[in-house]
């Protein structure tokens, strides 16, 4: 009995890190896009020039890359109960993770040299460090499916789902805000 | 995982995928006006939600977490419209 209530405060605590680590990325997320738009107002005229230079098809494209990705993490956390089942939506949304980085490392390759022009380097440079902070957490976020879907372990696979479809939650507000609107 | 949970799970991604396409045609088609903004940022805000619903499976219960994420999706989404709104006036 004592032990029960012991795992059950471990599992509560485990939860209560897990939400910790996901809201320390929303904030941080949250002043970066703040930041943008402050800073977007003052130079409205440059940015709008600027996003001209940028592919909203390839973007979009990575959208739903990123989408179905979410997805089959989706599938893995409905199948949870059955360890051997996660396995292999978990190794499908890593490779489409694994995509989404090469597309956008495609992506970076025809805008960097933007970044050193005197009129748009505002714009760029906020946008290398969104789009490559949000690049970084992708790449992590898919070796560690690879990781958890090799030694697969609910406790595991709740914390990546979890970080995972807050990745696809950020990138769903970051695509409009930088490209579109 | 049960054959109507995969159906449901489907159906997301159908809306998702529906919503992506529909925000992207959006943007393409608009200029810079006040509505199609308010549009891609509505269909941004949809697409947030249904992320946090059914992927997080936040959908059943009175989780706080649900209300905190809507919470964050909205103030960053009305944010950017407000951005949007003071440009076109300044303009």
């Amino acid at each position: 009995m004592a032990m029960e209530t012991s795992l059950q405060q471990e599992a509560k605590d485990d939860h209560l890190l897990l939400w910790i680590l996901v809201w320390s990325e929303l904030i941080a997320f949250g002043i970066l896009i703040l930041g943008f738009l402050v800073v977007s107002t003052f130079d409205a005229e440059a940015f709008e020039l600027a996003r001209l230079h940028l592919r909203p098809g390839i973007a979009g494209a990575n959208t739903l890359v990123l989408l179905v990705s979410g997805y089959f993490v989706a599938v893995a956390m409905r199948n949870r109960l059955d360890l051997e089942a996660v396995k292999r939506p978990l190794v499908i949304a890593a490779l489409l993770g694994f995509c989404f980085v090469a597309v956008k490392l495609f992506e970076y390759w025809g805008e960097v040299r933007f970044a050193a022009d005197a009129t748009l380097d505002t714009f760029f440079e906020l946008y290398f460090i969104i789009t490559g902070f949000h690049l970084l957490h992708v790449a992590f976020g898919a070796i560690a499916l690879l990781l958890v879907a090799w030694r697969p372990a609910r406790e595991n696979l709740v914390l990546i789902a979890t970080l995972w479809h807050v990745i696809d939650l950020v990138w769903l507000v970051i695509f409009p805000i930088l490209y579109l609107a | 995982m049960t054959r109507r949970q995969h159906e449901e799970l489907v159906g997301v991604l159908a809306m998702l995928m529906t919503f992506a396409i529909g925000g992207a045609i959006v943007a393409a088609l608009a200029g810079p006006t006040i509505v199609p903004i308010a549009a891609v940022l509505g269909i941004a805000f949809a697409k947030g939600r249904l992320v946090i619903l059914d992927f997080l499976e936040l959908r059943g219960g009175h989780h706080p977490m649900r209300i905190a994420l809507i919470c964050w999706l909205s103030i960053i989404l009305i944010a950017a419209l407000s951005r949007s709104l003071v440009v076109l006036l300044l303009a």
